[in-house]
């Protein structure tokens, strides 16, 4: 009996070896596929940091239109600030920035660097890629954002409360306090968004400018 | 012994967060599109469950109660005033699977700007045509489901 269960004993070695060998090769590739893959947005104070790889585009503000920034993130990726939440997937998220008609607030002229790359910096109106870091200093409360989500995802914040498996994708828009406020957006061309703010002492065209451009035709 | 926590206790402990953190009280305006399963919060409601396809159009208007002299966003009561808001808004939704488009166009007037367009020949014609249309729109819809209703019990 002693023999048999040595022998028994010393032919399973090798397969429990291996098969530990071949758990920890997973683990391994698993959690550097992950680390890879891995991200992380924070948005505070006017400032957001993306860690990980994204893909971004984003179109600055001018005299007549407000900054409009779309970022992709891949993978596993947390987020913190004015939203929290944890997703592994695909989040694609559009945030526009309301224009005032008479120009933009001083200092609020959103930048967009990727400090940690050794690319040329961020093209406007391209697609870019920002393997390590991106940050976009000088970034208002936008006033309509749109998430895409591919996957899972559990976020809470301003933005959105949920918890979702699949694909989901949600608008919100926020029309400011005492003023009038036009928003154009489609998908297909999420850059030229159009968000315009007027104050409530309105120029006195401004019904015919809307009348002529925004209403249902 | 490892315990895991099945799929229910998951999202039982999801919308116990969602339901806690809740929402601005703003005036907001949101569209939702949705295939799979997903427990979320749709601005100042109750969290809802969906499993399968759901869409959604929500508009949130806050209500304000006046205090030292400025509006302040409180809780909606049976008498308490509700914030000024005059908007169009048109949501086009395409198919997501065929790459079709999701179009919006809003117009909003919103508080004191409300106010002073309610009183504005220029805004009131362009209020009241859109209003015109919608409510011709409607009438029209009403009269075609109501053919084909006549059309299947035939």
């Amino acid at each position: 009996m002693r023999t048999t269960g040595r022998a028994t004993h010393h032919t399973r070695r090798p397969s429990r070896h291996s098969a530990a060998r071949r758990s920890a090769v997973r683990a391994a590739v698993l959690v550097s596929a992950a680390l890879l893959l891995a991200g992380c947005a924070v948005r505070m104070g006017g400032v957001e940091h993306y860690v990980g790889p994204v893909l971004f585009r984003f179109r600055p503000p001018d005299e007549t239109v407000g900054a409009v920034t779309q970022v992709i993130r891949l993978g596993v990726s947390g987020e913190a600030g004015s939203q929290w939440g944890l997703a592994a997937g695909v989040v694609d998220r559009v945030a526009v920035v309301a224009q005032p008609a008479d120009g933009p607030a001083p200092g609020m002229r959103p930048r967009w660097t990727t400090p940690l790359s050794f690319l040329s910096p961020p093209a406007p109106g391209a697609w870019n890629v920002s393997l390590l870091y991106l940050r976009v200093d000088g970034m208002p409360r936008p006033a309509f954002v749109v998430r895409r989500t591919y996957g899972a995802e559990m976020t809470a914040g301003a933005e959105i409360n949920a918890l979702s498996i699949g694909w989901m994708a949600r608008t919100r828009a926020e029309p400011p306090d005492h003023s009038f406020s036009v928003l154009r957006f489609d998908s297909r061309r999420p850059m030229d968004t159009v968000s315009v703010t007027w104050a409530e002492d309105a120029p006195p065209d401004l019904a015919t400018w809307i009348s002529n451009r925004e209403v249902t035709p | 012994m490892t315990r895991r926590w099945p799929v229910v206790g998951w999202m039982a402990a999801g919308a116990a967060v969602l339901a806690l953190t809740g929402c601005a009280n703003r005036l907001a305006f949101g569209t939702a599109t949705k295939f799979g399963l997903d427990v979320s919060q749709r601005p100042d409601q109750t969290v809802e469950m969906t499993l399968g396809y759901d869409r959604a159009e929500v508009i949130v208007i806050p209500t304000y109660t006046t205090k030292d002299d400025e509006r302040a966003a409180k809780d909606a009561t049976a008498n308490s005033d509700t914030y000024s808001v005059l908007g169009t808004f048109q949501v086009i939704h395409g198919n997501p699977f065929v790459n079709q488009a999701l179009i919006i166009h809003q117009f909003f007037a919103t508080g004191r700007a409300a106010s002073v367009a309610a009183q504005k020949p220029g805004f009131q014609e362009i209020f009241g045509s859109e209003a015109g249309l919608i409510y011709k729109r409607g009438k029209e819809e009403a009269a075609r489901q109501s053919s084909t209703e006549k059309g299947a019990r035939q």
